[in-house]
């Protein structure tokens, strides 16, 4: 791999871009060794070497499909001496797709027939979190399951972004134009990187205690969606959910926001203010949590219109 | 002794929900709010994110909604809000996820009782548990009807797929179901013994893996048909809704849930009553 030159306006050390953007990940803040990763469980299943070929063809084709974990960070095979013989383990997916054993030794027995016995398949514990030292790196494969180490992954994203700080600045400042608690929902074109806004929904609690400016952006779009759909209109039709869009917001998700977006399938949040309630920084980092099954890229907004405060309706945290 | 007939009763009333969802093509994952004050079902939800083409409207939105319209609380005081949704207990077929979770605590909810574990997005103990302490939420009523409605969802979805994307359609009745939940994540042993009884305790507070279900009562089996209320079901609120264009015909309902749905036996073990074709349990595809 090809180092990538740290372009001039990012900030490695503050993880930051432009003086705009400030990249939030959780693991940003547990670099020391001694940090225990968030982990989850695996189907591991023991074979002989010879039986290596057979068991990737099946895992890509049978089992990946089913699973939608990333294991990118992991390797998926490990060496393994049993009684002076070496076999290998293979890491199948991940412990939640199959509810039992039984399950997952079906589709392995339609190509290994009797070849498997129910005691080579097993759960064992993986690190969740990708390792962001070497030191991590090593450590964690050893007590769980080994890892890959290709370089602190949220340095490689900070270096890796592109954003038009002038387009986002005037996004920006259209969600502060209300002067009141908003969420901006935007597309961005793949090609050209061109950023459309879609929606802009404003916050609507007194109305209705659950009405959040997020709820109420992900429930315009749907009815966008529907109204498209109703006409027949296919040009417009955006997809499914809110897959991939993007979210501006005044606030720090609480709870219920930050996993409506989570359910929504959104692609980044960019957000203002910090706020009590939140759900990503201040607590729980929905998100940014691979258990979740669903994560996007978080960033904090630093850049000008943070002098014009909107006031937040959050009651309690 | 705890009898927990009254808690069936109302969460068979929540599985009827997620069964007549299931038959008009939405996942079948359903809550039912009952007003503590008279007993009554004031509203119930049932998943509505394939109609809605929106991710968020979970059951428990579904309810809330139709009871905040109905109530005339929308735009009303916070507080008035807060104390009309105290008085309801809630009763969801799997875990409220994490949205759900923070969604009933922020609009008031005291108390919630559920099936199964949401094994993804569960809110009140198997990922997070949002709501803290503001309302105890008790699991493991009717676990193994809700995770069968479920699992016969995900062979309807294979079936009309293009490319099977969860499981093979096979015979499900064979399946074991996951072990009962870990109580300890979702309350704590006082609330445990005081909603379920100290008999109950002993076997399932901190049980690693248990294959036992709760039934009404202890040591003694029970299927669909002996906790349900026929009665109870037409006092749906706006029943029709859930028929569409359709008769309502909640006998017929009854006596095929009664065929589809796992029982549980005297030693607190699943087991299916007839092991018939499962091709007789296809959906009704008219309704789609
Ligand atoms: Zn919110
Ligand atoms: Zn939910």
């Amino acid at each position: 791999m090809g180092k990538i030159k740290t372009p001039d306006n990012v900030d490695v050390e503050q993880a930051t871009i432009g003086g705009c953007l400030k990249q939030i990940r959780r693991s940003n803040g547990f670099t020391g060794p001694e940090h225990v990763p968030a982990m989850s469980s695996i189907w591991v299943c023991e074979i002989s070497p010879q039986q290596t070929k057979k068991m990737v063809d099946v895992v890509e084709k049978k089992i990946k499909p089913l699973d939608l974990s990333d294991y990118t960070h992991a390797k998926r095979f490990r060496k393994v001496a049993v009684e002076g013989t070496v076999v290998l383990q293979v890491l199948l997916c991940s412990a939640t797709v199959m509810e039992s054993k039984d399950e997952l030794l079906e589709i392995l027995r339609e190509s290994f027939d009797t070849d498997l016995d129910a005691a080579k398949l097993f759960t064992h514990a993986i690190s969740d979190e990708r390792p962001m030292t070497k030191e991590q790196a090593l450590r964690w494969s050893e007590d769980y399951w080994p890892l890959s180490w290709k370089g602190n992954p949220n340095q490689q994203d900070l270096i890796t972004a592109r954003f038009d700080l002038e387009r986002e600045q005037m996004i920006i400042d259209q969600l502060l134009s209300s002067g009141a608690m908003a969420t901006i929902l935007a597309k961005k074109d793949p090609a050209t990187g061109h950023i459309t806004v879609l929606h802009i929904a404003t916050d609507n609690r007194k109305e209705h205690p659950l009405h959040h400016s997020v709820m109420n952006a992900i429930a315009q779009h749907a009815d966008g969606e529907k109204a498209h759909r109703a006409s027949g209109d296919l040009l417009h039709q955006l997809g499914y959910l809110c897959h991939d869009l993007l979210v501006y917001t005044t606030h720090e998700p609480c709870t219920m926001c930050a996993m409506a977006l989570v359910h929504s399938r959104v692609g980044q949040l960019v957000y203002i203010w910090p706020s009590r309630g939140g759900a990503i920084e201040l607590s729980h980092f929905i998100g940014d949590r691979r258990d979740l099954n669903w994560t996007f890229d978080i960033w904090r907004w630093i850049g000008s219109g943070l002098e014009r405060p909107v006031d937040c309706a959050v009651d309690e945290p | 002794m705890t009898d927990l007939q009254n808690h069936f009763l109302y969460m068979a009333a929540a599985t009827f929900v997620a069964y007549r969802a299931l038959m008009i093509g939405e996942t079948p994952v359903a809550c039912i709010f009952v007003d503590n004050r008279t007993g009554k079902i004031v509203s119930y939800g049932c998943n509505n994110t394939n109609e809605s083409l929106n991710g968020t409207r979970h059951a428990e939105f579904e309810a809330i909604d139709k009871i905040m319209k109905k109530e005339n609380l929308l735009g009303a005081d916070a507080g008035v809000c807060a104390s009309h949704f105290a008085n309801l207990t809630v009763y969801v077929t799997i875990e409220p996820c994490v949205m759900c979770a923070l969604a009933l605590k922020q609009i008031g909810i005291k108390k919630v009782y559920f099936g199964a574990a949401n094994e993804r997005f569960g809110g009140n103990g198997t990922t997070i548990k949002a709501q803290g302490e503001s309302y105890d939420s008790i699991g493991g009523i009717m676990r193994i009807e809700a995770i069968h409605l479920l699992r016969s969802f995900y062979i309807q979805e294979n079936e009309s797929a293009p490319t099977p994307k969860v499981k093979k359609n096979k015979e499900i009745h064979g399946k074991e179901f996951p072990p009962n939940l870990d109580f300890p994540l979702y309350i704590s042993a006082e609330t445990f013994k005081t909603e379920f009884g100290e008999e109950r305790y002993e076997i399932f507070y901190g049980a690693q893996a248990l294959e036992q279900e709760i039934s009404p009562k202890i040591h003694l089996g029970y299927s669909f048909v002996d906790v349900c209320s026929k009665d109870i079901l037409l006092e749906l609120p706006s029943l029709d809704q859930l028929y569409l264009n359709k008769v309502i015909n909640v006998d017929e309902d009854i006596l095929a849930m009664a065929e589809l749905l796992p029982r549980v036996d005297d030693q607190g073990m699943p087991y299916f009553y007839s092991l018939s074709d499962t091709k007789k349990r296809k959906i009704d595809s008219s309704a789609l």
